[in-house]
């Protein structure tokens, strides 16, 4: 990817495309899985030419592959500030990866499913991501990459799985995900109690932004806590079924909500659409807040239906590197805010009339 | 913010220590805080990653214990993994490990750690293709029977179920081969 900062903010991303069930509150399904070589040292503990080293077996390997012919490779240390901000905001590579340094670099489809990070904690992480409910279809994107992959060499013992630099990824080195919408029951203040649940059964709930239960825009992920003991499918068929049961759980607190103060949720949505239709300048945290009320607005027939693909592309494109890496000149903060704004106005204006 | 002690980095350390009835705030770059914990000005907590080596804190025994086959003494006294040099300390205090072969010089300590973390220590998801269960020795078999044996012993019943299903999915591969 010698391509500018422009160019990553414009690459497609398919979850963004909204397909795959549930795709209006669940936004994205993710699977990735850590994987080492056998006879390296772990990325932390690698000097520069280990690092190299890792680096040039993993893209050989990566190269001698049919199939992942289309994969552009690049290097962090390449890439100015500004498109590795724009790979973080796309979840393509990781903030810890961004960092640079020898021999730490990515492979990138062209669809924008599949990601394999290189020397980042582990020698190789292999991520796929699609839209909607779709963690079974995305773990058998992972796991074909990974059999790809498998000439390698991984580092693997039969008893405890693939070995990890971290004890918390031993085993499948397998992470589902999913990003999923919650306003009502954030509006109800039911995250809180829901996390503990979850964390029960050996899953995790984080805000997308931000800390804790309180999370921007009621974005949440959902994952596994434990990647050992469990077969893969077991560990997603747990990450499927809480995301399913937040799914109910969310639409029987719409319907309360509607129920106990209609007119005045009314109200508060359609205050949110012409906020984001008509102001002059906008912070981040609260285009957020309000897509969030625009976004369940549309799906619970108050607003003019917008489409989920739009909604999905606006989560990335209000984000500070998608702005910057699409204007020509250095913006201060407030002008950030100001072609935040405009980035909103543009693509909501077309979408819907008045009711 | 800039670190109130070399006024030049960003401050990521921000400590509040209650001392009495006064509270006392430090905000502090990240190689001053490591500085002035060595010191004993502030408490020694750990920088680097700090919920994994909570982990490592909830072992039993900073004392002596029985080298792995692939661990030797370092000069300090202290566990060294044969195959990269990562020390003991060094490994509790990043909670990360530095090469493969480290699973087996601190293999003493493996066993409980991944039951704090996942409830279990036997992997039963996908194998690589070369290593479909036939790298599993007869020795391999046998340590996990001797395990199942302790768990029963000492009641760990959903241990010993996980122990036993492990070594019936090896039975099975190797009559599945001949």
């Amino acid at each position: 990817m010698k391509a500018g900062a422009r160019e990553i903010a414009d690459s497609p991303l398919e979850w963004v495309g909204g397909k795959g069930e549930h795709s209006g509150m669940i936004l994205s399904s993710r699977v990735r899985l850590a994987r080492n070589l056998k006879g390296h040292v772990f990325p932390w503990r690698a000097d520069k030419k280990e690092l190299s080293v890792c680096s040039e077996r993993v893209r050989s390997s990566i190269r001698s592959e049919d199939s992942l012919k289309p994969f552009s490779i690049f290097e962090v240390d390449a890439l100015d500030p500004l498109s590795r901000g724009v790979l973080i905001e796309k979840h393509l590579i990781s903030p810890a990866l961004a960092m640079g340094g020898p021999g730490r670099g990515a492979a990138v489809d062209g669809r924008g499913i599949v990601s394999i990070m290189i020397n980042e904690e582990d020698h190789v992480r292999i991520q796929a991501i699609l839209g909607g409910m779709s963690i079974h279809e995305a773990w058998r994107i992972a796991r074909c990459m990974d059999e790809l992959l498998e000439k390698l060499d991984y580092a693997f013992d039969s008893r405890y799985g693939f070995l990890t630099a971290c004890p918390t990824n031993v085993g499948t080195g397998l992470r589902a995900s999913v990003m999923i919408h919650l306003p009502a029951l954030t509006h109800l203040r039911r995250m809180g109690k829901l996390a503990v649940d979850c964390g029960k059964i050996g899953l995790t709930v984080r805000g997308m932004f931000g800390e804790g239960s309180d999370s921007p825009g009621s974005l949440y992920q959902i994952s596994n806590q434990v990647t050992l003991g469990q077969t893969e499918e077991e560990l997603i068929e747990k990450v499927s079924g809480a995301a399913l049961g937040l799914v109910r759980q969310e639409e029987g607190a719409r319907d309360r909500i509607l129920s106990e103060r209609g007119p005045g949720l009314e109200d508060k949505v359609w205050r949110a659409w012409g906020l984001l239709r008509f102001s002059r300048v906008i912070e981040a945290r609260e285009a957020l807040e309000l897509l969030s009320l625009v976004r369940m607005g549309s799906e619970m027939g108050i607003l003019p239906q917008v489409r989920v693909a739009t909604l999905n592309a606006l989560l990335l494109d209000i984000q500070k590197a998608h702005i910057q890496a699409r204007s020509a000149t250095e913006l201060s903060p407030e002008e950030i805010g100001r072609k935040r704004s405009e980035v909103l106005r543009k693509a909501l204006a077309t979408t819907g009339g008045e009711s | 913010m800039k670190c109130e002690r070399c006024g030049a980095r960003e401050a990521e350390v921000h400590i509040r220590q209650q001392k009495g009835k006064e509270i006392a705030e430090f905000h502090l770059c990240r190689q001053c805080a490591e500085h002035m914990a060595k010191e004993g000005l502030i408490p020694d907590i750990s920088f680097e990653l700090p919920i994994d080596s909570f982990l490592w804190g909830l072992l039993p025994g900073h004392g002596p214990s029985h080298p792995g086959p692939d661990m030797a003494p370092s000069t300090t006294g202290d566990m060294v993994c044969g195959s990269c040099g990562l020390d003991r300390s060094s490994l509790r205090r990043s909670g990360r490990y530095g090469c493969p072969d480290c699973f087996k010089a601190f293999h003493e300590d493996l066993g409980p750690l991944l039951r704090k973390i996942h409830g279990s220590e036997i992997h039963r998801g996908a194998r690589p293709g070369n290593a479909c269960g036939n790298d599993t020795s007869p020795e391999e078999i046998e340590s996990l029977r001797t395990e199942l044996k302790d768990a029963v012993e000492k009641e760990e019943y959903e241990r010993a179920a996980v122990l036993r299903d492990r070594i019936r999915e090896i039975g099975d591969l190797h009559e599945g081969r001949s």
